[in-house]
């Protein structure tokens, strides 16, 4: 439970980071997709339904976002079938396939949506930033996992499994 | 008996711990529409879209010099904007300049005398009032007519301070001038202001023959208003069979909006 709290309170800290301070630093900076990142870290080193939770929440956040909604069905797929260690090159790689793909099929699904039901999407803004945030996840998984491993050495194992 | 896969233990604590995860963040965007709380949070963002601001613009100078691509572009926005400025500037001149051009034109060809003034302030489209930088201490005195262009009524001074006059333009809806038909003989009527930008000319006689174009000009009738001074020019002939006058629907000949230096001439015969 303490768990579940401290990742919500994660997730809070992040939200705030995401869309107050990246947008502020400008290019590239602010293509960092933060968000993604920590989720795809959660889904490999906490959980795989804390993972798909993440993700939902992202989409539902971002009025029900297609792209963060097929990252949910498709992170655990890759983690679970493909990437099934927890090495950093595992989560480097899932981090790129699973983003492309779901960016990918999100694209897709918004421009037959689009096509059929003439619903309108940022279709153009996605594909543009999508190469741009596939380099961007490498870098932002590496230094997700220095600071995760970091947090697990230096605060969690000392204050949170003390205190529990 | 196997157990229920979500009576295992392993269910229930991923069952609390999503459900704490889900909890929280639904507390915080509950929290999020308490109103002695919003403060809090647009401070939060506020202090952290401010300091995040400030390392942008460090990264950006520590990575961009003078030769990059940005910021040889970021000088060239700069300058297209002062050089936006002085065309605007520029063109604003000319058009002023072009203007009393004109004004001047009139007066010589006319040997009146006048008063330049220039607009400093338009009223809300539903009062067609406009103020001019001239007033009594410039000798401004109350129905005076405001001309434009070359002999082009404007509008009549309505009220007068020290140092600056409003102006009621033709078009007004409580505008009325002693107005003429330029036409095979010279008609007379009463041109007054309609809602929009058109104008009205009534108690045109019966037996007069109007066609589409006629000039209508000041008749001077009034004593206030200079004769042949130009208000419009017919655009419609409203003729009802049994009545004993006719009217006339009038256009402007000019755009109120974008005049910006007039001339006033005194009234005809000054008010006692």
């Amino acid at each position: 439970m303490r768990g579940g709290i401290l990742l919500a309170l994660t997730f809070v800290i992040l939200c705030v980071l995401q869309q107050s301070s990246l947008h502020a630093l400008g290019t590239p900076w602010a293509s960092i997709p933060l968000l993604v990142i920590a989720g795809i870290i959660v889904m490999q080193r906490v959980g795989v339904e804390e993972g798909i939770a993440w993700f939902l929440v992202v989409s539902v956040m971002y009025g029900f976002d297609l792209y963060a909604f097929f990252l949910a069905i498709v992170g655990p797929l890759f983690l679970l079938r493909v990437f099934t260690t927890r090495s950093v090159y595992a989560l480097l790689g899932l981090g790129v396939v699973v983003h492309a793909l779901a960016g990918t099929l999100a694209i897709l699904t918004e421009t037959l949506l689009h096509r059929f039901f003439e619903l309108s999407f940022l279709v153009v803004y996605r594909t543009g930033t999508l190469a741009m945030q596939t380099l961007l996840i490498v870098p932002g998984l590496f230094v997700g996992v220095i600071l995760i491993r970091f947090v697990e050495r230096n605060i969690l194992n000392r204050v949170y499994f003390r205190a529990s | 008996m196997p157990r229920a896969w979500y009576t295992t233990d392993r269910a229930q604590s991923i069952t609390r711990r999503l459900g704490a995860f889900l909890g929280v963040i639904l507390v915080v965007w509950l929290l999020s529409f308490v109103p002695f709380l919003a403060p809090v949070y647009h401070g939060i963002r506020s202090a952290v879209y401010a300091v995040s601001s400030i390392l942008g613009r460090a990264t950006a100078r520590l990575f961009a010099n003078e030769t990059s691509l940005s910021a040889q572009l970021a000088v060239c926005t700069d300058r297209l904007s002062i050089e936006t400025v002085k065309a605007a500037a520029v063109d604003a001149n000319a058009r002023e300049a072009e203007e009393w051009r004109t004004l001047f034109g009139y007066i010589q060809r006319n040997q009146t005398q006048g008063i330049a003034a220039r607009i400093i302030a338009r009223s809300a489209p539903t009062s067609s009032t406009v103020i001019i930088d001239r007033g009594a201490a410039d000798g401004i005195i109350l129905h005076s007519a405001i001309i434009i262009g070359e002999g082009v009524l404007y509008g009549t001074v309505e009220s007068v301070t020290e140092t600056s006059s409003v102006v009621r333009l033709t078009e007004d809806a409580e505008s009325a001038i002693a107005g003429a038909i330029l036409g095979k003989r010279k008609t007379i009527g009463i041109v007054k202001g309609q809602e929009g930008a058109l104008l009205s000319m009534d108690f045109i006689p019966q037996e007069t023959l109007l066609t589409i174009g006629d000039v209508v000009v000041t008749s001077g009738l009034d004593g206030e208003i200079p004769e042949g001074l130009v208000i419009g020019t017919v655009s419609e002939v409203v003729a009802t069979p049994s009545a004993p006058f006719i009217s006339a629907v009038v256009a402007l000949v000019h755009d109120p909006r974008e005049w910006t230096s007039v001339l006033v001439i005194p009234p005809v015969i000054p008010p006692l």
